[in-house]
């Protein structure tokens, strides 16, 4: 382990291309989920303190704020799900290709945004 | 070692994709549900296996996703092992605490 490593990419001078900021976006949204999932445990909990607890949950879900944060959270988990199926026809070897990838990259922006903002005007 | 993380996480993925539509449609559909219809939901057979599954695999699926990208960010090797190894222990005692939450509500 020695200093004079090559170094690549350097991300100063590191041009953002399409693919690249699906990537690390896929990393950024995976860290997001992952505190995300506290919400499973904590969910349930309040839906075990009664009947109470429950409605006070669902009045504080219809808060404009609270709706924002859920639109994010759902561009979150859609974008991580689609582009997650995205990763997986690659690891099966289809779409490897740079145009196929760029292809499937513009849909899955397409699809998370789409999907967010059809379910999000639902609860407006 | 590497091989099984490798094919875990995509396994895990596979699962997670069909199991996280359904939880986005029950939650969609949960105005329409009334807090029994939810405990009854829940209680159910499938809904416990549901909820144990979903969160067997999600926390797995995160604590794999979490050591991949700790292995990459943390170049020193006594802080990267210490905070992968905390990593899991954080996501064996969240599933724990799933599994505690949900008998909760299954005896509410």
């Amino acid at each position: 382990m020695t200093n004079n490593r090559p170094l690549s990419p350097h991300l100063q001078i590191y041009k953002p291309q399409l693919t690249s900021v699906l990537s690390i976006s896929h990393r950024i949204t995976g860290v997001i989920l992952s505190i995300l999932s506290l919400m499973i445990p904590l969910s349930l909990l309040i839906i075990s303190f009664g009947q109470e607890y429950y409605g006070l949950l669902l009045v504080i879900l219809d808060h404009i704020l609270i709706k924002l944060i859920l639109a994010g959270s759902l561009f979150t988990l859609t974008y991580h799900l689609l582009n997650g199926i995205r990763h997986i026809f690659w690891d099966m070897g289809y779409g490897l290709d740079i145009k196929d990838s760029y292809i499937s990259g513009y849909l899955v922006i397409l699809f998370s945004v789409a999907v967010t903002i059809i379910i999000s005007l639902m609860f407006m | 070692m590497y091989i099984n993380h490798w094919k875990i996480q995509r396994l895990s993925a596979i699962i997670l994709v069909p199991a996280m539509f359904y939880l986005i449609y029950y939650l969609i559909n949960l105005s329409n549900l009334s807090y029994n219809d939810v405990i009854t939901d829940l209680s159910s057979l499938t809904g416990v296996l549901y909820v144990v599954l979903l969160s067997f695999v999600l926390f797995m699926h995160s604590s794999l996703g979490i050591e991949t990208i700790l292995e990459d960010y943390v170049h020193n090797a006594y802080y990267q092992k210490f905070f992968i190894s905390l990593s899991k222990i954080i996501h064996v005692i969240l599933f724990l605490i799933t599994l505690v939450c949900l008998y909760l509500v299954v005896g509410a």
